[in-house]
């Protein structure tokens, strides 16, 4: 009983140790072994590291550099490529507050900018008290703007010593900055100051009238008017601007009586109507003694022809095919062109007119553009009168459909080939076409002109279940469409499952043991068997170094059993069994067998058993060894 | 004394080998690019976002027009075979992506016939980086579709492209910053005469019916670098709806990882339905077997034993003869 806790200790820690060993060689064998180079790190275990700052300060300047500029609306662009630089969590709110900053000064030198732009507009325009409240709010969007810049200062050198910026530089932007907003507060001041200049000019007025008012278009209108003072002086030999749709058409000079006439030969702009106007900008002496002044604008019709253009294609629109296109251009008079421009994808063609603005045209879809809509466009060209026109039409290229049949088996054996066979049509019309079949890590290419058929191989590395077999059908010409298909095989291996049954059919035949046994020699052999187990038990009260004998003894008894047919019973003891063979005819077996039984009855209950004793077993034994063998042969 | 036997050996072995292959499907790989790696090397998230499968593209072509196959991080030697399986899966119109920054990747663009390689010298950013210069952002992209949505890129330990003036059919995708610089003594710090940007540091290559595209850096996917910036939909955009084929015959891997996906294939073999019933049909018959054995009454007492199958011997002598025994032992 101690050997067999210590064989059950053993056991358990051999198991643990073996166990911990081998964790402790996958805990080794998990690490990867050393690359060459380092190819990665994980990055958030790396060491902050600040931006090395002999770069840092360009991105800080730039901003500046644009401001000083004077674009001011790409400061934000600037700052923010600075935001983009690595800035650590913990020292953002330095660059934020400086930025937020730079943002403010920008914005409010913009919006002054701006406001100055249009109040000196207004001033040139001899509206100078129109422009004051402009400026007004000009003059405080510059003074916010230096509010904010004392305060850059001090963001300026917080950020300079926190990311251990060249401070020089930037205090000469900051300095140049500042010298930009008292620029600004001088132009304010000058322009306040032209407006109280304009106070003592003198007004003027500028009246114009247009005849005709409705003319074709590249027509010529005659366009009078008069210059003079709002006391009704007339201003002779000023230049007079004519402006339709405020563009500078041409110049007039006024006449003894301020007036002026001018013939105009209007542009071809094909629009129903323009709006013409006359400017007086006063120059030299006049500039200090009157002001500018524009007439109000008077609107003239314009008539012009517009063509209508109708477009229709013929057909299906395939991807690699030409097609018709049909249509006409209509007008109320003959056409003064002779062809019209048809745009479809990529491509420009000039079509040519009929007499009757019919025309007909052959176009070419490129076979590589994808299925969809495409947008085809008709234009005429302008001519005189003919104002340009144009057509838009929405065209749906769309290839064939190709219809597909495969035909696969259900089930497929590992190990074979599988035949595959299938067809493929557009309709009624067949096609040349590659199949491409990927099935098992493997391709299968074939060239076809509607049916195909394919050995499929299976290998025997195929495990059993379903496999995906997809099929893809590339037509060769690009007005068919491209199919791909996908259908499933229940492949089965023939040798996965003769593994399997082969365990289950030796598991089974393992278990039913004996009793499946049923002819009578096996019955008997069995008994033995089962006599022998429960003798192998008994053997154990023997000494260890003498078991072998009582092993001698069952033999005996299995021999004798056999050539007597005097069976041992369960409860028989040795001394019973010997006797129950003495009483048979037996008695050279039965001298044996007792010689054996003494052996083993000492082996049994005396600590020794002699030399002689043994000796005297073992040839009993061979004896009756060779008798078994004689009577049984 | 401990008695050790073949069969408790045997035993031991087997037992300590199923906690072994337990342990070894428990603890995730640490593998770089590997899927079942959760780690910050691994590719777990990658997994997640996309559909992807690890094949070995030598031995099972996938279908080119479905799929794009990634070459990432290659640690072996490539072979020449292996190059023609994926010449022709991109010349089948397969889009082939080549994420390298050893050079290693330089023979297959030789062999290719492409003029584009990857310098092999680390390329630091000193003022657009995450965390540290090693880890550039890159934020000049041009490529097109490619980086829709893309703001910027995250790198780890790139190298650069090197694009030979007048190369045909390359489109460059992506632009280091002009502050980058090519560490070509190792320092980490910006020497005098090492170049500074911007490189080129991923461009699309026409080949064939198809496309390759090729970063310097093969950690754009890693599960510590996948959600930074715009990498993920990078990622996106290169699949574009086709499912991820991750080449595995590219890396060396870890003794641990090739076990654990043996155990694993064994796992797999084992849920095979003609093994799965007649495999827990085995186990029931060896618990039958075990229990039947089980049930045999144990012999503790050899003079119980002997009363038992001789009741009608004298208890009491047995008791006396035992004793007797013990005194000669």
């Amino acid at each position: 009983m101690r050997v067999e806790r210590n064989s059950k200790f053993t056991a358990v820690a051999l198991i643990v140790v073996l166990a911990v060993a081998f964790s402790f060689l996958i805990l080794y064998l998990m690490y990867p072994p050393a690359m060459p180079k380092l190819i990665h790190v994980d990055p958030d275990t790396e060491v902050s590291r600040l931006p090395l700052p002999k770069l840092l300060i360009l991105l800080v300047l730039n901003p500046f550099t644009t401001m000083l500029k004077g674009n001011f609306s790409g400061v934000p662009a600037e700052l923010s490529i600075l935001e983009s630089a690595y800035i650590p969590s913990g020292l953002r709110f330095i660059v934020d507050r400086f930025t937020k900053l730079m943002n403010s000064i920008a914005s409010h030198l913009d919006r002054a900018d701006n406001l100055m732009d249009e109040a000196e507009a207004l001033i040139d325009s001899g509206r100078g008290m129109e422009a004051k409240p402009i400026l007004i709010e000009a003059s405080r969007e510059i003074a916010l703007a230096n509010a904010t810049y004392k305060e850059l200062r001090l963001a300026s050198e917080e950020l300079a010593r926190t990311f251990n910026l060249p401070r020089g530089n930037i205090y000469v932007k900051l300095n140049d900055l500042g010298c930009l907003i008292d620029g600004m507060y001088l132009r304010l001041l000058e322009l306040l100051d032209m407006i109280e200049r304009q106070k003592i000019l003198i007004e003027t007025s500028i009246s114009i009238d247009i005849y005709p008012k409705t003319i074709w278009i590249g027509g010529r209108i005659s366009v009078e008017g008069r210059l003079n003072t709002v006391f009704g002086k007339p201003l002779p030999g000023r230049a007079i601007t004519i402006l339709i749709d405020g563009s500078r058409i041409l110049e007039v000079s006024t006449l003894w009586d301020g007036s002026f006439r001018v013939e105009v030969n209007l542009p071809y702009i094909y629009k129903h109507t323009i709006a013409v106007q006359a400017r007086y900008t006063p120059t030299g002496d006049d500039a200090v003694k009157y002001k500018p002044s524009t007439s109000d604008p008077v609107e003239v019709s314009l008539l012009y022809i517009e063509p209508k253009v109708i477009v229709e294609p013929i057909g299906w629109i395939l991807p690699g095919r030409e097609f018709t296109l049909r249509g006409s251009v209509y007008s109320p008079s003959s056409l003064p062109y002779s062809s019209v421009k048809v745009s479809w994808i990529n491509s420009v063609y000039h079509v040519k007119l009929q007499e009757d603005g019919f025309f007909e045209a052959r176009l070419n879809t490129p076979g590589d553009i994808p299925d969809g809509e495409y947008i085809l466009r008709v234009n005429t060209p302008a001519s005189g009168v003919f104002a340009p026109v144009g057509a838009s039409l929405i065209v749906t290229v769309r290839r064939i459909p190709v219809n597909v049949t495969l035909n696969l088996p259900s089930l497929a054996i590992a190990g074979l080939s599988v035949f595959t066979s299938g067809s493929f049509k557009a309709g009624d019309e067949r096609l040349n076409a590659t199949v491409k079949i990927f099935f098992a890590g493997r391709e299968y290419n074939v060239e076809s002109d509607g049916e195909f058929a394919i050995w499929l191989n299976l290998p025997l590395t195929l495990l059993s279940g379903y496999q995906t077999c997809s099929m893809r059908i590339t037509p060769i010409d690009p007005w068919f469409s491209e199919v791909a298909i996908e259908e499933r095989i229940l492949v089965v291996n023939p040798l996965t499952v003769l593994a399997s049954v082969g365990i289950l059919v030796a598991l089974a035949v393992k278990v039913s043991g004996g009793k499946a046994i049923k002819t009578y020699t096996e019955v008997i052999a069995a008994e033995i068997s089962r006599e022998e187990a429960s003798g192998i038990a008994e053997a154990y009260f023997a000494p260890e170094e003498f078991r072998w004998l009582m092993d001698i003894y069952w033999e005996a008894v299995g021999i004798v059993g056999d050539l007597t047919g005097v069976m041992m019973k369960p409860y028989m003891t040795m001394r019973e069994y010997l006797a129950a063979v003495a009483s048979s005819s037996y008695g050279r077996i039965h001298r044996y067998l007792e010689t054996i039984t003494s052996a083993a009855e000492r082996a049994l209950y005396s600590p020794e058993v002699s030399a002689w004793t043994i000796m005297m077993a073992m040839m009993a034994i061979k004896s009756l060894r060779s008798e078994y063998a004689r009577v049984k042969h | 004394m401990p008695v050790l036997s073949i069969k408790l050996i045997a035993i031991s072995i087997a037992v300590a080998l199923i906690v072994l292959a337990s342990a070894s499907v428990l603890l995730p790989p640490q593998d770089d690019f590997n899927l079942s790696n959760p780690y910050w090397n691994g590719y777990t998230k990658f997994s997640r976002e996309v559909s992807v499968s690890v094949v070995d593209v030598k031995v099972y072509k996938p279908d080119p027009k479905a799929t794009v196959v990634f070459v990432v991080g290659p640690s072996l030697n490539i072979t020449e075979d292996r190059v023609e399986a994926w010449r022709e899966y991109i010349e089948d119109g397969g889009i082939l992506v080549i994420m390298d920054e050893t050079g290693v990747a330089n023979y297959v663009l030789e062999l290719l016939g492409v003029q584009v390689r990857v310098d092999g010298h680390t390329m630091l950013d000193p003022v657009f980086y995450y965390n540290s210069w090693r880890i550039p952002k890159i934020t000049n992209l041009r490529g097109g579709s490619l980086t829709d949505n893309v703001g910027e890129i995250v790198m780890d330990i790139p190298s650069i492209l090197i694009i030979p003036d007048g190369s045909r059919g390359v489109r460059i995708l992506a632009y280091s910053s002009s502050f980058s610089f090519l560490d070509l003594d190792g320092d980490s710090e910006p020497s005098d005469g090492e170049p500074y940007g911007p490189f080129p540091v991923a461009a699309e290559i026409q080949y064939g019916g198809g496309r390759i595209i090729l970063f310097s850096d093969s950690s754009l996917f890693i599960n510590g670098v996948i959600d930074l910036g715009g990498n993920l939909q990078l990622l996106k955009n290169i699949l574009d709806g086709r499912i991820a084929i991750l080449d595995s015959g590219v890396w060396r891997r870890t003794v641990h990882s090739l076990f654990r996906d043996t155990i694993l294939t064994v796992y797999s073999f084992i849920s095979l339905p003609e093994f799965k019933y007649p495999l827990t049909l085995s186990v029931l018959i060896i618990l039958y077997m075990l229990a039947a054995r089980g049930g045999e009454p144990m012999v503790e007492d050899e003079v119980e034993a002997l009363i038992a199958k001789h009741p009608d011997w004298d208890r009491r002598l047995l008791e006396v003869l035992r004793e007797a025994r013990g005194r000669i032992e």
